[in-house]
């Protein structure tokens, strides 16, 4: 058991480095050029083009070229161009030098695919590892000042959290997004300060569970101030269940990011989210699959990559399986249910 | 029993007014004037602060919150929608069956796929079964919602013309016989809570596993076997009856998910319901309408689990009798 989950996280982690080293090579490909948009928008993956370089700067891209006498004559889609061969700088004996391959096609302006996905790759974990720190943060804050609150201002805290959790989340940030002016740095902040809810009542938990256990109560005896034992037994031993359903937050906010782009309300256009350019593909679904698919199924791998380490990371660091007790559970003695399964269950 | 009950319920009322106070002010934080969409380019001062005048917005916020509040409360008056030109509530009314039916047509695709899995998964714990199912259900859950159902609309309109994708009906339809209209509709439904269902279906698998594994490791499962009943008796009635209880306090808390689920689907189907109006309604900044749709977002949420709570109370002996 504990074997597979290592195997299993650890396949997340690799998968994770797999897909963060990607986002950090270099592209092969501009994700922002444009090249002959008429003969290059919406090439199948795996198409070659002949890249012809004129002596006017305007690169030229041909499904195939041929030398006729002192022209050579582009061959692209059902047309032709002629262009003197005198003019062109990339032509060696009747052969053109440069390719141009779009491993996995382009877009409707001819841009290249693969070169967009890895860059929205970062874009995307961008957006999940700082709203995550964002809303990390704030459950850790709100949810020990809740634990170590009086009771009156603990049932507040509680109380306006249940409130928060009632709200679909999609709907709160749909309609938050559009009242304000989307931007990458807003949709951050959005995220980060509408998720933070799960995480508080877990560390609320955790921490109120550590009240209880010999070590706090013995540093309590010994006069220790409630903010000293909070922030020195409390806290540090209360991170491990928090960092694990934050690994599974992550996967959550990359797909809340992609949706909030696909709707228009994420990242904006140019810059290219794997959510805008499935905006994008929708167009063209029927004649150009790939523009929709591709950005889809990276955001699958990776949100893949963060489950699979937050599952395997919450088996390898806590075999015994924390669980707590869930919402008005205090009711009902048998209800235990698992508090990443419940992070889960509340995905948008 | 009744008094529990009564107690939940005012704490359902307590939760609804924190909602709509935290609705009405996060709206009114955000920077921009409503009324900018009547505004054009001959729209004088005067014109603007008159209109202003006419919606109240010139109040100070608290008193535009107090009396929002109590016509809300005690009128059922959600203002007039600045898109529809017609009351909010009778707009919003409208969707709300539609994201009622496409929300429990998923949960039924969600709980019957969602039993299945997790029932054939606790059979044999860290078994090839299990394992299959659990890396499947992981992939299933990690795609995003809105892509599985473009792909799907791809594949199943599309490309080989099976099911229809967009909206509820079918043009032409609205004065033929019940039956058909209903067959109609179901036709539409079938791609939006599939989407919906199998996704949602994958994650609650794991869920049932845990719990029907919690269940079986008891002791009248053990009394059970040891009486010779045959297992397939033993995982669904003794093991499946007894962790259907922590399922049904699941089925309140998962609601807002599902909400959010109907309203992507909602948005990619085309699907006349309740998400699809809100967003809508913000992309036209539609002030009454988005305060009431996220609010009636949040009341259906606050309904549901107000419902699946009743009914866990039922199911849950010791509570009935508690």
């Amino acid at each position: 058991m504990a074997d597979r989950s290592r195997i299993l996280s650890m396949a997340g982690g690799a998968l994770l480095l797999l897909v963060g080293t990607l986002a950090l090579l270099p592209t092969p490909y501009d994700p922002a050029e444009q090249v002959d948009p008429r003969v290059g928008r919406y090439r199948p993956p795996g198409t070659r083009l002949v890249e012809i370089h004129p002596a006017d700067g305007f690169v030229r891209l041909a499904d195939s070229v041929e030398v006729r006498g002192d022209v050579l004559v582009l061959h692209w889609r059902h047309n032709e161009d002629e262009i003197p061969v005198a003019q062109i700088t990339n032509l060696e004996d009747g052969r053109v030098l440069d390719h141009r391959f779009y491993l996995l096609g382009s877009d409707k302006f001819g841009r290249d695919v693969l070169s967009r996905v890895l860059v929205g790759a970062r874009i995307s974990l961008l957006i999940g590892l700082l709203a995550v720190l964002i809303a990390a943060t704030l459950g850790l804050a709100i949810g020990s000042a809740a634990a170590i609150a009086p009771p009156w201002a603990d049932m507040v805290l509680m109380r306006g959290v249940d409130a928060l959790m009632s709200f679909p989340q999609l709907f709160l940030i749909i309609a938050l997004a559009a009242l304000f002016r989307p931007s990458t740095s807003f949709v951050i902040v959005l995220l980060g300060c509408t998720s933070w809810m799960g995480i508080s009542r877990l560390a609320r938990a955790e921490i109120l569970s550590l009240g209880q256990r010999e070590f706090v109560l013995a540093s309590r005896a010994v006069g220790q101030r409630p903010l000293g034992i909070l922030l020195r037994h409390q806290l540090p031993n209360a991170l491990t269940p928090v960092v694990v359903s934050a690994a599974l937050l992550v996967g959550n906010l990359i797909l809340a990011e992609a949706a909030l782009s696909f709707f228009g309300l994420g990242v904006q256009p140019p810059t290219p989210s794997w959510g805008n350019m499935i905006t994008e593909g929708r167009e063209a679904m029927t004649d150009a699959w790939w523009v929709a698919f591709f950005p889809g199924l990276a955001i699958a791998l990776t949100v893949i990559a963060f489950n699979l380490l937050g599952d395997g990371l919450r088996d390898v660091l806590d075999p015994r399986k924390r669980t707590v007790r869930a919402a008005g559970a205090d009711e009902t003695p048998a209800a235990v249910l698992d508090a990443d399964d419940l992070a889960r269950l509340r995905r948008p | 029993m009744a008094g529990s009950i009564l107690r939940r319920l005012a704490s359902s009322v307590l939760l609804f007014f924190l909602v709509l106070t935290l609705t009405f002010a996060l709206v009114h934080i955000a920077p921009g004037n409503p009324l900018r969409i009547y505004q054009g380019p001959h729209t004088t001062r005067a014109q603007m602060a008159a209109m202003e005048h006419a919606y109240g917005l010139d109040r100070p916020l608290p008193v535009q919150y107090l009396a929002w509040l109590k016509s809300v409360a005690l009128e059922g008056n959600w203002g007039i929608s600045f898109s529809h030109q017609r009351p909010a509530l009778a707009v919003i009314r409208d969707t709300i069956p539609n994201t009622v039916l496409l929300g429990l047509t998923t949960l039924l695709i969600q709980y019957g796929l969602g039993l299945l899995l997790g029932v054939a998964a606790a059979r044999r714990p860290d078994g090839l079964v299990d394992s299959t199912i659990r890396i499947a259900s992981m992939l299933l859950y990690s795609i995003p919602t809105f892509w599985l159902g473009l792909m799907s609309i791809l594949l199943f309109h599309l490309q080989w013309h099976l099911l229809p994708a967009s909206g509820m009906s079918s043009p032409g339809t609205s004065n033929a016989p019940l039956m058909t209209r209903a067959g109609d509709v179901a036709l539409h439904l079938i791609l939006p809570a599939s989407v919906l269902g199998i996704s949602a279906g994958a994650r609650l698998a794991r869920f049932v596993r845990n719990s029907l594994l919690d269940a079986l490791s008891q002791d009248y499962v053990r009394t059970a076997r040891a009486k010779g009943l045959s297992e397939g008796r033993v995982v669904w009635l003794h093991g499946l009856r007894n962790s259907l209880v922590p399922l049904a306090q699941l089925l309140g808390m998962s609601l807002p998910s599902l909400l959010n689920g109907t309203l992507v689907v909602e948005v990619v189907f085309a699907w006349p319901g309740l998400g699809r109006l809100l967003f809508d309604a913000a992309t036209a900044r539609d002030f009454p309408l988005i305060l009431a749709g996220t609010a009636f977002g949040a009341l259906l949420v606050i309904a549901g689990s107000l419902i699946a709570d009743v009914l866990h109370r039922f199911a849950d002996p010791r509570l009935r009798h508690g």
